[in-house]
């Protein structure tokens, strides 16, 4: 397993947890064509990818899932977020955006 | 916790089963086709645009199911190698944690090995509940547990029905035996032909005893052990036939038998068959034999004692005099280890329980200490998304493979210490010395390993995952303030304290024993015994001149200041115990005075030291012809005459009456820690009407130097006067008096080292605190030297945290020392479990250990420089 991966694997999480917080209870299809829409096209490369994902997320607690029924008439297995996923979500956005601003500190150029 | 339920849930294929997998992709698809169709696609095209998208659905399917089953060994095994190459960073913690790990579980290990070795597990013979010890007790004077006479033995065994057999043996002494070429001395017992088929034991090779062998042969055969056998013969099968030499005489070697076998005790190394009760002395006075049998299946231990007890009423009817106040008792065969022999198996376990625990609370400790030292670590693979319970595995995986390395190394130690743990009780039952490290004591050892890890690493592990926020990746400032680790440090001091107390009883009492007056001087002297065939000296007196000629040529030796002859020596032998009743003055025949009965040459009292009060000892004087004399103990003396000369007086034992001559001083017959009956020494020129059983037949050798020197001249005499004569038991008096006090030593030298260890890892603990209190408020201090605090004011601020958490601990260690001293306080001879002396020591010891253990982070916070103590952000 790649570092890559991780880091992928790590940042996925927190789309579908963010996704989860935004649009409320979703099918795994739903939350794949989300996550596609709002990064202007340029991630999940196969929606295969999101399941693993969603199924790690369910093992840690962070979302739950329950059998109902799509706007379609199909029958669609629906994910939530658990209290545990919303402050998880909480968490994990607070992390990154500090992460996120530490290391631009370091890439902006007048900081060196 | 609720995520790891849920994962192993997960692991199990609660959710997330194939089928389901198959069910959610199957939609996924789906309303991607309903999708694609509606923006105009053929559903063909549609399908195969989704299938497409999705990556394909088995490689989906297979993604899911991998993350279902191996997240979590894939985690696992990546935790652990992260463990191993955190190890080889700091490799001296990772050597204190496995070595202090290592001790606390060998500890725990090898005593759980005894205790279930001595108490928990069956004995190591067939349906072993069903066998039992039988003794006769004269309850009446607190007499419990005695041998039994051959004659009543024989009438339980004919009166009875309870018991599908009944089989007697003797508690034997010592053989001499060359092995490779040096004298040894090896254990033996003597068996009736039917103990084997009591235990339900035959031997691995050859045959037991038969009634015939004990009438024709019993000077002549031996059955040896097999440990004995390979070791001596190469196998157990190459040994029968062939002869062997012990105490200077050829035996036959009959049988062989199987490995483990230790009857009646782990001393026994080989076996001879119990010569006829004739020999032994057949009178219902003897109290010789011990007795085994097997309770038929279906029958209670309280109904066989029931069915005893009314053939003790009909032998005490029928023989008021010999059999007064005698009951009989059954028990069960593990019982026959003494309550405090158990307590003491106990008492060792909770000891290195205890140890356990201050191992545990040191090493939470030290990872606690780490824990903080790691936290911008932490902080780092928090911010590079970690979830925190990912971080409380990490840490829990680090704890249990350090766990994992002190458990393989203490079971190893285990192992090897096993032996020595073993020896603390005094060997009574009939099991090996040596205890199997089997399945059950592996299974412990693992079980123990895997507390450990959790106990050590949840702690910490809660602890780091709780601050690894982003703050610390920033400062840091913010440290713990170690209340808990102060907490831990106390219940360290406190087991301390207790088992301080505990080990320093102990060794009082130990003392207390070893200082008991014997009423003779062991050192110096040398002893044997020297078994005169019947069949060779017919008469007694024949035999008699036999130890006249040993005793004359033994006294002529260089080096020899006197040698005696008696019946059987203290501490040794149980010679008869028999009634004394003074004429005119009636006494309950249960309650009557007691003495044992031992026929002594004039020079035995020299040779032994022992005292003479009154009068004169036997001498030449006293012959067959003369009136029959006695030398009695003092406590005989006070018991028969209160406040008045005995000498002169006469008293009657056995029928007959005999004259005092002498008084002499009362010596420890029974054991050091028992109370003995008094004592009576005839000359044995006057044995009758005694059986020749009372014939003297102990040589006790007085050396003017080492007394073991002496033993190939005396070796020689007996040799030369009759080469077909053994001699038996060949020791050192002072070696016998050393076995007394030999399970003490032992229990002496177990508890100390749990002490010794639980004492440094206390220290380590008080010195580990301080050092990183130093640490953690370095700019403290800094800050304060600048201001003008002197270094012996910085010095003494820290001393005093040291000082106050060693007190806080001894305030809490003594009482639960108190609690547990009074639990253990049958093992004490009678010292009480406050003793003072002790408990001091112990206090003593813990504030040396908490001054020491302070006083070197204390001198290094003295010491900063304040410009670098305060820089030191």
């Amino acid at each position: 397993m790649g570092s890559k991966t991780d880091v992928w694997q790590g940042t996925l999480a927190l789309m579908i947890l963010k996704t989860l917080e935004t649009m409320g209870p979703q099918h795994g299809y739903g939350i794949a064509r989300r996550i596609e829409q709002t990064s202007g096209h340029k991630l999940l490369v196969n929606y295969g990818t999101l399941y693993p994902a969603l199924l790690k997320l369910e093992q840690e607690g962070y979302i739950k899932s329950a059998w109902g029924v799509s706007d379609n008439n199909r029958k669609a297995k629906f994910y939530q977020l658990t209290k545990a996923g919303r402050k998880q979500v909480e968490r994990e956005a607070r992390e990154w955006n500090e992460t996120t601003a530490i290391l631009a500190k370091f890439l902006s150029p007048d900081e060196v | 916790m609720r995520s790891l339920l849920q994962r192993l849930l997960g692991l199990f294929g609660r959710s997330g089963d194939d089928a389901e997998i198959t069910a959610e992709i199957g939609s996924h698809v789906d309303a991607h086709v309903d999708d694609n169709i509606r923006s105009g696609m053929t559903p063909d095209e549609a399908r195969r645009q989704a299938l497409l998208a999705l990556g394909g659905v088995a490689q989906t399917r297979e993604r899911v199911r991998d993350t279902r089953t191996w997240t979590w060994l894939d985690e696992a095994r990546e935790d652990i190698r992260y463990a191993f190459r955190m190890a080889r960073r700091s490799p001296a913690f990772v050597f204190t944690a496995i070595s202090v790990i290592a001790l606390g579980i060998a500890a725990t290990t090898a005593a759980f090995t005894v205790l279930d070795h001595l108490l928990l597990r069956p004995l190591p013979f067939p349906e072993s509940n069903r066998l039992v010890r039988i003794y006769q007790s004269v309850l009446v004077r607190n007499v419990p547990r005695l041998e039994a006479s051959p004659p009543n033995f024989e009438d339980w065994r004919s009166g009875s029905k309870s018991f599908t057999a009944m089989a007697s043996f003797l508690f034997g002494g010592v053989a001499n035996v060359m092995i490779g070429g040096e004298p040894r001395q090896i254990g033996l017992s003597n068996l009736d032909a039917d103990v084997l088929t009591v235990l339900g034991v035959q031997p691995i090779a050859g045959r037991g005893f038969t009634a015939s062998d004990r009438r024709d042969r019993y000077a002549d055969i031996v059955l040896l052990s097999h440990d004995f056998a390979v070791a001596t013969f190469g196998s157990s099968a190459a040994a029968v036939n062939r002869t062997i030499t012990l105490d200077n005489h050829a035996r036959t070697i009959v049988g062989v038998m199987p490995r483990g076998f230790a009857f009646p005790t782990r001393e026994s190394v080989i076996w001879y068959p119990t010569p006829p009760f004739q020999r032994l002395g057949y009178s219902r006075t003897n109290l010789i034999l011990s007795v085994v049998a097997r309770l038929r299946p279906g029958v209670s231990l309280a109904q066989a004692q029931s069915e005893i007890n009314v053939i003790g009423d009909r032998l005490q009817h029928d023989y008021p005099k010999d059999n007064a106040g005698v009951t009989i008792s059954v028990v069960d065969m593990r019982d026959v280890l003494s309550p405090q022999s158990r307590m003491l198996v106990w008492t060792v376990f909770a000891a290195a329980f205890c140890l356990l625990l201050i191992v545990c609370t040191n090493l939470t400790n030290l990872l606690l200490a780490r824990a903080v030292a790691r936290r911008q670590e932490m902080a780092v693979r928090v911010a590079i998304g970690a979830g925190s319970w990912r971080l409380v595995r990490q840490m829990l995986t680090e704890s249990a493979v350090l766990a994992g390395a002190g458990g393989l190394l203490g079971s190893a130690i285990a192992i090897v210490v096993v032996p020595l743990i073993a020896r603390i009780v005094p060997s009574v039952l009939p099991v090996s010395g040596q205890p199997e490290v089997d399945v059950r004591v592996l299974a412990f050892a693992a079980v123990v390993t895997l507390v450990t890890s959790l106990a050590v690493g949840v702690v910490p592990a809660l602890r780091s995952s709780k601050t690894a926020d982003t703050q610390a990746l920033r400062t840091r400032a913010g440290v713990p303030t170690g209340r808990l680790r102060s907490a831990l440090v106390l219940a360290e001091v406190a087991a301390t304290v207790t088992l301080l107390v505990g080990g320093g009883l102990l060794v009082k009492a130990m003392w207390r024993v070893q200082a008991v007056d014997l009423g003779f001087h062991a050192e110096g002297v040398l002893t044997m015994r020297t078994v005169v065939s019947p069949i060779k000296y017919p008469t007694y007196f024949r035999r008699l001149s036999f130890c006249y000629d040993v005793l004359n040529q033994v006294r002529a030796l260089p080096g020899v200041v006197s040698a005696g002859y008696t019946t059987g020596l203290p501490l040794v032998l149980g010679a008869g115990v028999m009634m004394v009743t003074v004429p005119g003055v009636v006494d309950d025949p249960a309650t009557a005075p007691r003495a044992s009965v031992r026929f002594v040459t004039p020079d035995y009292f020299a040779t032994m030291r022992i005292p003479l009060r009154r009068g004169r000892f036997v001498d030449a004087r006293d012959t067959a012809t003369t009136t029959p004399v006695a030398v009695i103990s003092e406590a005989l003396a006070r018991r028969l005459w209160p406040d008045q000369d005995p000498v002169g007086r006469q008293f009657v034992i056995f029928d007959h009456a005999r004259t005092v001559v002498g008084v002499a001083g009362d010596i420890v017959v029974r054991g050091l820690e028992r109370t003995s009956e008094p004592q009576l020494y005839f000359s044995p020129e006057q044995l009758a009407p005694f059986s020749t059983f009372y014939g003297p037949r102990s040589l006790a050798v007085r050396a003017s130097s080492d007394a073991m020197a002496l033993a190939p001249a005396i070796r020689r005499i007996i040799h030369d006067l009759d080469p077909e004569l053994p001699l038996a038991d060949l020791r050192l008096f002072d070696d016998i008096v050393a076995e007394q006090t030999a399970s003490r030593r032992d229990q002496v030298v177990v508890l100390g080292l749990f002490a010794a260890i639980a004492f440094v890892l206390a220290a380590i603990g008080i010195h580990g605190l301080l050092a990183y209190t130093v640490q953690a408020r370095t700019q403290e201090v800094g800050v304060r030297v600048a201001l003008g605090a002197r270094p012996s004011t910085i010095a003494s601020m820290f001393l005093r945290q040291g000082l106050q958490l060693g007190l806080a601990g001894v305030a809490l260690g003594v009482p639960i020392a108190y609690a547990a001293a009074r639990g253990i306080s049958t093992l004490l001879f009678g010292l009480t479990p406050a003793d003072p002396s002790v408990y001091a020591a112990a206090v003593a010891l813990a504030a040396v250990m908490t001054v020491v253990s302070s006083v070197v982070p204390a001198a290094r916070a003295a010491s900063l420089d304040p410009l670098t103590a305060l820089r030191s952000e």
